[in-house]
């Protein structure tokens, strides 16, 4: 049985601007743009699931492994997903008879990038385009895939192209504001659809997020849910500070948090490889008394692709660059004393912040240990008020 | 005309008037009129089971002639107003135009009528004149009376199948659709809203809204118990005079909670029990405040926004830490204790189930902490704890099925295995369109209520001696839940028997025909009942079989 797998929305959960977005028809170019938590997952999920059900041709297209395999699981294994590179090498050998051109590595991890410009020279210097099925194309995290991409499927002859997209959560170099996006499909900005409420935080979590929010006038932050009335006395984000040496009453609040709800999915967010490996292995090994079986504890890193069970609940070891698009039911921000913040410009750490806390549905906590040297620079970047981030010793 | 297209079957509805109605009816009385919507707005009605004001939306309504009247719902007569499929689909460019066809039969009471000398007040049937163009009926209806839905076009059809299959509540399948193009295209050329204004009507829909993810809920986990089919019951129909003579209906009656039940479901009103006497004892006292606390929850939640992002244990809380104030002091502590367990769920020092139900043994306290511990109606259900009892279950049970409403039922909650497609959620609809009336304390009629849908527990009468079907069904189940709780009996005629072997087989030969019967140990079979569901295909076929 699938403890978390993609659940229908009820008619009242939806906005009526996704209401609009699912009204779009199934040709042409559509782009639809939000912040975290705004439903554009969802609105591409259930776009995917209508060609499927009218027995249409398309492909779901995502940005990394992870979010493949998340994307397959939740939604089912009929979900015709890919990594976009995968795909797109695939296409580009099939079509031109070439592989990709690729630019000579430019970091030591031997990683050799696209060389865009040389791949569209080889598609126009194509006599003509040879017929194919073009399938129907839905692209998740539209903004993490360069602008020739886009560029190079207009000019390979493709024609409907639903792409959602938040400009403010890139995390490559080679990523598409908005109006690339538009411009490569040739969408009139007033066509643009904008998702602008939170739908997946609970209202504590959004306005957690929203403080770290650095600004960017061409996606705001989404409307912050509906504020609980009488506050929110037990889903305010909660900072614990603990003694740094003993992870084990850590690991056993986290296994028991679980254990409550087999079905919750915890997300440990960790700023380093280190800090991963050390909560993974506390969590692994640490003797706890439980109601059901002990959750799954998994991790994953660059290299090494264990099956995650996203339609599972359990507990989930992350580093935090890697859980971009991803949604948990809680997160917990392991260590937070040990990520980097340069006190000369905080927006980066600030950024990554605002990418991790919005990554939970339900709850955050942060992890901090008592005697961390660091702190100032983090304590700067956290909000000083206690009804947005509550603060308790453990 | 006709309508086209494929059927898709419908929900139970009068196919033609009763011998009776036809004496209260002129010959110019219609059986059905239309009500002009646009596609979202029906879904929606379709998902909350009431045909309801725009005030029912909370914010996800389009404009449309429901709002012309608010309160009331227009229902055309003859030809629909081409002014009125405008506003229906004025708000945003996408928006569909759709008609739902209404019955009208049995429909009884005070409403207005417009018609090409004005607007007035009408007793109907019987004061209609035949000259009328719409009736303003109080709102709610319930979507049992959705006689069929009609479109202009196959693809506008098709659009909203395709839509509907896009949300986990929207049952189009239990609704006959078809298409009607003239309806659209020569539709009148009345002007829509006319002139005339009606006093803006309170239509009271939370509760019933509410009452009726109590009845879905309470059905669900009817099989934990005799209290349980009880309470069912008077979820269902709290005025049957029946229920006071079911056994068991004065242990509903006594218990701190579900006493409460029967009047919040008859009339969406709160009784707060009787102030405990100076002295009372502990226990009293703890019932007291069991009853009033939880009544008064529900009361608490249901004036809260429905919303995304708003936490349960907030909610929750928020109320257990304003109603402390009001507690006796010697309950303080326990609220106390309560409190921060709750609160503690969401934490990192919250406890394990196990020891949270060790610590908090009353229904009130066990039904929070389940509030906390499972999201929604389908994750409750899908729960189990060995230390909850009976009374557990269906104090939980209310509590959420209050806090989703009939709106938050996907659809796999709104039925049960081997009911008739629509059959529980007719039930459920015309009861909290009923309830609705009742609060509003209008005096529409809404025809005969429909019977409720039957908890296999009750079906199979835990109190009397089964007839043969009960039998079969029950050995059925316990075959399919291989539930220890089976003997079956050989009978054969005395005599001597003969052992005899053959090639690899061993025979006896008996005297006569042997009688096997299979015998259901009664009391271990409910006890597998109430700590189990049933097989859902086992169900399915028990269900027909005791129909």
């Amino acid at each position: 049985m699938s403890g978390r797998s993609f659940k229908l929305p009820g008619i009242q959960d939806l906005s009526k601007d996704q209401d609009a977005v699912l009204a779009l028809p199934r040709d042409g170019r559509h782009l639809i743009v939000g912040g975290p938590g705004t439903g554009k997952t969802v609105v591409a999920l259930l776009r995917a699931r209508r060609y499927r059900r009218n027995g249409d041709t398309y492909v779901f297209l995502v940005f990394n492994h992870i979010l493949n395999h998340a994307s397959r699981q939740l939604f089912g294994a009929e979900l015709d997903s890919e990594t976009w590179v995968s795909w797109f090498h695939r296409l580009f050998f099939e079509i031109t008879g070439e592989p990709v051109p690729k630019l000579a590595p430019k970091e030591a991890d031997g990683f050799e990038p696209i060389d865009w410009n040389r791949a569209e020279d080889v598609i126009d210097a194509m006599p003509s385009v040879p017929e194919f099925e073009r399938p129907f194309l839905v692209i998740d995290e539209g903004q993490d895939m360069p602008p020739q991409f886009y560029g190079c499927l207009v000019n390979l002859g493709f024609e409907n192209f639903f792409v959602v997209a938040d400009q403010n959560q890139q995390i490559t170099e080679e990523n598409s504001s908005r109006a690339d996006i538009a411009n490569a499909l040739g969408i009139d900005a007033n066509e643009v659809i904008e998702l602008k409420m939170n739908f997946r935080n609970a209202w504590p979590v959004a306005r957690l997020a929203r403080d770290f929010y650095t600004g960017d006038p061409a996606t705001p932050p989404p409307d912050l849910p509906m504020q609980p009335q009488g506050g929110a006395t037990a889903s305010t984000p909660t900072l614990y500070l603990y003694e740094g040496g003993n992870l084990e009453r850590i690991a056993k609040g986290i296994l028991r948090m679980a254990d409550r709800d087999p079905r919750t999915l915890i997300g440990v967010l960790a700023p380093s490889n280190a800090v991963r490996q050390r909560y993974f292995n506390a969590l692994r090994s640490v003797d706890v008394r439980l109601d059901n079986h002990r959750p799954s504890v998994e991790t994953f890193h660059g290299g090494h692709r264990p099956e995650l069970a996203f339609d599972q609940g359990g507990v989930l070891v992350i580093n935090a660059q890697a859980c971009k698009g991803l949604e948990f039911d809680t997160v917990v921000l392991a260590d937070v004393d040990e990520h980097y913040i340069r006190a000369s410009d905080p927006d980066p750490a600030k950024r990554l912040f605002h990418v991790m806390v919005a990554r939970a549905r339900e709850r955050v906590l942060l992890l901090m240990k008592r005697d961390a040297a660091r702190v100032r620079y983090l304590e700067a970047i956290l909000p000083a008020d206690g009804t947005a981030l509550r603060r308790e010793e453990l | 005309m006709s309508v086209t297209g494929e059927l898709f079957g419908s929900l139970p509805v009068p196919e033609t008037a009763s011998p009776d109605d036809s004496t209260r009816r002129s010959a110019t009385t219609p059986q059905v009129a239309f009500l002009v919507t646009n596609q979202p707005n029906l879904m929606y009605m379709l998902a909350a089971g009431l045909v309801m004001p725009p005030v029912g939306f909370d914010d996800k309504y389009y404009r449309d002639p429901l709002a012309c009247f608010p309160g009331r719902i227009p229902l055309f007569v003859g030809k629909v107003p081409e002014a009125a499929i405008r506003i229906a689909t004025s708000e945003r460019k996408h928006l569909k135009p759709v008609v739902a066809e209404i019955w009208l039969d049995e429909l009884s009471g005070t409403v207005q009528v417009i018609s090409p000398g004005g607007m007035r007040e009408i007793r109907f049937p019987h004061e209609f004149s035949g000259t009328e163009s719409a009736l303003l009926i109080p709102a709610p209806l319930p979507v049992s009376r959705i006689k069929s839905i009609l479109f202009p076009s196959p693809d506008e059809r098709k659009a909203f199948n395709d839509a509907a299959a896009d949300f986990g509540n929207v049952p189009v399948q239990d609704f006959r659709r078809g298409t009607r193009k003239t309806l659209f295209t020569k539709a009148s050329s009345d002007p829509w809203p006319p002139a005339w204004k009606t006093r803006e009507r309170d239509v009271p829909l939370r509760v019933p809204l509410s009452a009726g993810g109590v009845m879905a809920l309470l059905l669900h986990v009817a099989h934990r118990g005799g209290l349980a089919v009880q309470a069912c019951r008077q979820a269902f129909d709290p005025d049957d005079p029946e229920n006071d003579s079911v056994p068991g209906s004065e242990s509903l009656c006594s218990d701190p909670i579900l006493a409460g039940l029967s009047g919040w479901m008859r009339s969406g009103a709160i009784t707060s029990p009787p102030a405990p006497a100076p002295g009372s004892d502990r226990e009293h006292l703890r019932n007291v405040f069991q009853q009033r606390l939880f009544w008064e929850f529900v009361g608490h939640f249901l004036q809260r926004e429905h919303k995304p992002g708003r936490g349960t244990e907030d909610t929750l809380l928020e109320f257990l830490r304003d109603a402390r104030e009001t507690l006796e002091e010697r309950l303080k502590d326990g609220a106390d204790n309560l409190f921060g367990a709750l609160k503690s769920i969401a934490g990192l020092t919250g406890a394990t189930p196990s020891e949270l139900f060790e610590r908090h043994q009353t229904p009130l306290a066990r039904a929070m902490i389940l509030f906390c511990l499972r999201r929604s109606c389908a994750d409750f259900l899908d729960f189990d704890h060995p230390a909850l009892c009976e009374r557990d279950w269906l104090a939980a049970a209310t509590l959420f099925g209050a806090r989703d409403g009939w709106l938050g039922m996907p659809r796999e909650l709104r039925t049960l295995p081997g009911l008739a497609r629509g059959e529980l959620a007719t039930a459920v609809s015309h009861r909290m369109a009923r309830l609705a009336h009742r609060m509003a304390g209008t005096d529409l009629d809404l025809g005969p209520c429909p019977p409720r849908a039957r908890p296999l527990r009750e079906l199979l009468d835990e109190s009397g001696v089964w007839h043969a079907r009960q039998r079969a069904a029950a050995v059925e189940l316990s075959r399919a839940g291989k539930w220890d709780c089976i003997t079956t009996r050989v009978s054969i005629a005395k005599g001597e028997y003969r052992l005899s072997v053959s090639g690899g087989s061993v025979h006896i030969d008996l005297p006569g025909e042997p009688r096997i019967v299979s015998e259901i140990d009664h009391d271990r079979f409910f006890e597998y009942l109430a700590n189990g569901r049933p097989d859902s295909r086992a169900e399915a076929r028990v269900r027909k079989l005791l129909r």
